[in-house]
């Protein structure tokens, strides 16, 4: 036996005073035990006192009633009829000798139970009274009679106080034992329903504070009180639980959005930087075509009379003018894509056609490189829904890429075929190639694979980018694909847009027009920029058209008055009255009431197209206008008188 | 204790010893035990409720033919009292008149107890008690025998009844016989 396998008492105690279920169990036992003992005790004393004093009184009444028979016996001296008196006692087994004595303190009568002679009786009676020795009573009743006394009866019976305590104590150990026992059952039933909830709630509220898991929930058992504690407790779990879900969604949020915010300011960082390297591109690029135009304007005033200087000169010139217009134009579509200013003019239009414009659009480039420019197109006709100036300038951009991008001398590839109901243009070059890292930002704006500024035919970076969104707005796709740098590279175009190979209009196409030219018209052009005005003005005056200009609104409405102008391009810019109103001025004028109404803006939404219609044109350019278009209207409505 | 004690000594001085002792004769034993019987039956005996006037008129006992037993009687009797009612003896010749006793005694010694008893009127509520045998012939309640050396006596209860008195059935108890009918 050593000390660890004997709790010390103070441990037990505690073990009582942490523990509710143990607590419960030691007022269930502690109650019952103490009621038990004092209701026992209690009952036992009374009992035994009652005992006590109802045989001592019925001792009394029997030997009163045994003194008054035997009353007679003693005045006249006859045993015989005492001795018979006591017999009767038989029937009183408890009673174990009786005797009756005479006045004079002598044996009268005897009688024992057992019938024994030895029996012992005291000597001399005494006075009125009980004793009790051991186990046994002894009682002593006078007889009297008038006052005096003819004698005493004397018994000694069983006194069983001790039995009956000790039965008593018997029992009252037996109800305890099974009062405990039952107590103890009633507690552990308890706990079923009062401590079991709550150890429950215990353990998941444990749970919860380790586990940080706010899902747990108490299962309820009872609808008393402590069943509204277990919903209250749940409910407060989930409230708990579900500000700390919001609260690490937010958390997630924030940094989602964090990250979010670095990557588009990382983004408008590399834009910036690539806008920056754009503007020193650009700045350069529109520098290189001035000094050989200089030059050749040089030549022309010193050797005017030289043919031959004079004619290289102006061709020189026209070359650099070209690539400059190239430039601007560039850079207004880059402009117009950005601001979602870009409007296709969709028609259905034969790719012959407009492979034919790209081919003649770049070939100077690709002549001057020295390539070799092979062509596979299908000999069958393809017509498509698109805008064909938009989708030549697209191959030629691709075509241009490729010369810049391959060295003097190379081989570039065009191929056009119909893959099922799409048209697929592949460019392929065995130029210097693309790494793969660039891949995925060649068609980006302003992205240039060779940052250096001394490459002479960098270019402006926009091409590429150009085209995607061209081919993009027609609905098609764009990809460039490279085995790496110095391994060439193959741009495709995949367009869904085929249309029906029956020609839908018999009028003749755009191409006819701009070719065959127009009978002569008289054309009114309204434009604040004068030099755009003369300049167009000369081009048509040039075709045989004739032209009358005007650079304000009203001043337009004069000259169309006086001049009733066949066709009328109005700016809707101009100043002290603009477009809108003038055409209607015009609609309103017998001498322009027929004339066809054409308006030209910086704005190509459908809106501003509403507008112009509502306001009464017939028509709508979107600036810059190119001299082809305005003579692309002008042969299309020729029939008009 | 101390009590106890001297009222036995009290008792011893009353009561008549009920065994011989060797200096009394046996004559004046036997008359001391009847006196003292005579006062005891007074104990037993229910009169009639005309019987007495007040509540404290004394129980008359007559003695007829027995001198010696008057003063015995008168011995016991002095100072003691039945249920409130104290005792008188009176002496009686032969010729006296028997009204206005309760009790009477005839004694053997009388020479013709006959005659005396025929003189007491059936009517008049008396005990009365003798000694000889056929007594209850002759109206006797009461007969003193002596039997196994001790004095017992028998009851007539017949006898009593027709003089409207009532024994108690403790008193019959310890009597030697009770004749209850008619003569045999």
């Amino acid at each position: 036996m050593n000390a660890q396998s004997n709790p010390p008492p103070e441990g037990l105690l505690r073990a009582v005073t942490h523990s509710v279920r143990k607590k419960l169990l030691l007022v269930v036992l502690a109650t019952t035990g103490v009621a038990l003992l004092l209701m026992g005790v209690a009952m036992m004393v009374f009992d035994l006192r009652t005992y006590h004093e109802t045989w001592v009184n019925d001792l009394f009444a029997q030997a009163s009633l045994i003194g008054q028979a035997s009353a007679p016996a003693l005045e006249f001296d006859d045993e015989r009829v005492a001795k018979e008196n006591l017999e009767l006692l038989k029937i009183r087994p408890h009673i174990a000798a009786a005797a009756i004595y005479a006045a004079r303190g002598t044996l009268f009568a005897t009688y024992s139970r057992a019938g024994v002679s030895g029996e012992k009786f005291p000597a001399l009676p005494e006075a009125d009274g009980y004793r009790v020795e051991g186990r046994e009573i002894v009682v002593f009743k006078r007889i009297e009679r008038d006052n005096e006394i003819l004698g005493t009866v004397y018994f000694r019976a069983r006194y069983e106080l001790v039995e009956r305590l000790v039965s008593y104590l018997s029992i009252l150990a037996a109800v305890m034992i099974i009062s405990l026992v039952v107590a103890t059952l009633m507690s552990a039933w308890l706990q079923g329903t009062l401590t079991g909830p709550i150890l429950a709630m215990t353990a998941v509220a444990r749970e919860v504070m380790t586990r940080r898991d706010f899902s747990l929930r108490v299962k309820k058992t009872t609808d008393d009180e402590i069943g509204y504690l277990v919903d209250t407790f749940n409910s407060m779990l989930a409230e708990i639980g579900k500000r700390a879900q919001a609260l690490e969604e937010s958390n997630r949020t924030l940094g989602h959005e964090m990250g979010e915010r670095r990557i588009a300011q990382e983004a408008l960082v590399a834009a910036d930087r690539r806008k920056d390297e754009f503007l020193a591109t650009l700045a350069h690029e529109l520098r290189n075509p001035l000094a050989p135009l200089r030059t050749a304007l040089e030549i022309i005033r010193t050797s005017a009379i030289d043919p031959g200087a004079v004619q290289s000169a102006r061709e020189m010139m026209e070359r650099q003018l070209r690539q400059l217009v190239h430039l601007v134009n560039d850079l207004l579509d880059v402009s117009r894509i950005t601001t979602g200013k870009m409007v296709l003019k969709i028609a259905r239009v034969d790719l012959q056609s407009i492979l034919d414009s790209a081919f003649e659009t770049a070939r100077p480039l690709i002549e001057a490189r020295e390539h070799e420019l092979v062509v596979h197109a299908p000999a069958e006709p393809i017509y498509l829904m698109a805008d064909a100036t938009r989708l030549a300038q697209v191959f030629v951009n691709l075509l241009n890429n490729a010369s810049k991008f391959t060295d003097v001398g190379g081989r570039i590839t065009f191929d056009a075929a119909r893959d099922d109901s799409e048209l697929v243009v592949t460019v392929t070059d065995n130029g210097i190639g693309i790494p793969a890292d660039m891949l995925p930002v060649v068609f980006d704006m302003f992205a240039q694979v060779d940052r250096t500024l001394e490459r002479a035919q960098a270019g402006l970076g926009v091409g590429l980018s150009l085209a995607r969104h061209l081919t993009e707005l027609h609905g098609g796709t764009i990809e460039a694909a490279s085995a790496g740098l110095g391994q060439g590279s193959a741009f495709t175009v995949r367009l869904p847009n085929l249309a029906d190979p029956m020609p839908v209009h018999p009028a003749g196409t755009s191409g006819d027009a701009t070719t065959t030219g127009a009978g002569p018209h008289r054309v009114l052009l309204a434009d604040d920029n004068v030099d755009f005005a003369e300049s167009l003005a000369m081009i048509l005056q040039m075709m045989g058209h004739e032209v009358r200009l005007a650079h304000d609104g009203v001043e337009a409405v004069a000259a169309a008055g006086e001049f009733a102008p066949d066709f009328a391009f109005l700016d809707i810019g101009l100043p002290r009255l603009n477009g809108y109103e003038l055409a209607r001025r015009l609609r309103d004028m017998p001498a322009t009431r027929q004339s066809v109404l054409v308006a030209v803006t910086g704005w190509g939404q459908e809106d501003d197209k509403r507008r112009a219609r509502e306001a009464g044109f017939d028509l709508h350019l979107v600036k810059p206008v190119e001299p082809d278009q305005i003579l692309d209207i002008l042969a299309a409505f020729k029939r008009l008188p | 204790m101390r009590r106890f004690v001297l009222l036995c000594v009290g008792a011893l001085s009353v009561l008549p010893p009920l065994f011989a002792h060797a200096q009394d004769d046996a004559a004046t034993l036997e008359r001391k035990v009847k006196a003292a019987f005579l006062y005891k039956f007074a104990g037993y005996v229910e009169w009639p409720a005309s019987t007495f006037a007040a509540a404290d008129t004394p129980i008359v006992i007559g003695v007829v033919g027995d001198d010696p037993l008057v003063a015995e009687l008168m011995e016991v009797v002095s100072g003691r009292a039945i249920e409130g009612r104290p005792l008188a003896v009176k002496r009686l010749r032969e010729t006296d008149a028997l009204s206005g006793l309760q009790m009477l005694f005839v004694g053997s010694t009388e020479r013709a107890p006959l005659g005396t008893l025929a003189r007491a009127m059936p009517a008049l509520p008396m005990l009365i008690v003798t000694e000889f045998d056929g007594a209850f012939n002759h109206g006797s309640a009461i007969n003193f025998l002596i039997s196994g050396g001790r004095v017992r006596f028998e009851i007539a209860l017949d006898n009593a009844e027709k003089r409207g008195l009532k024994l108690s059935s403790r008193l019959l108890s310890v009597a030697q016989a009770v004749r209850t009918g008619a003569a045999p």
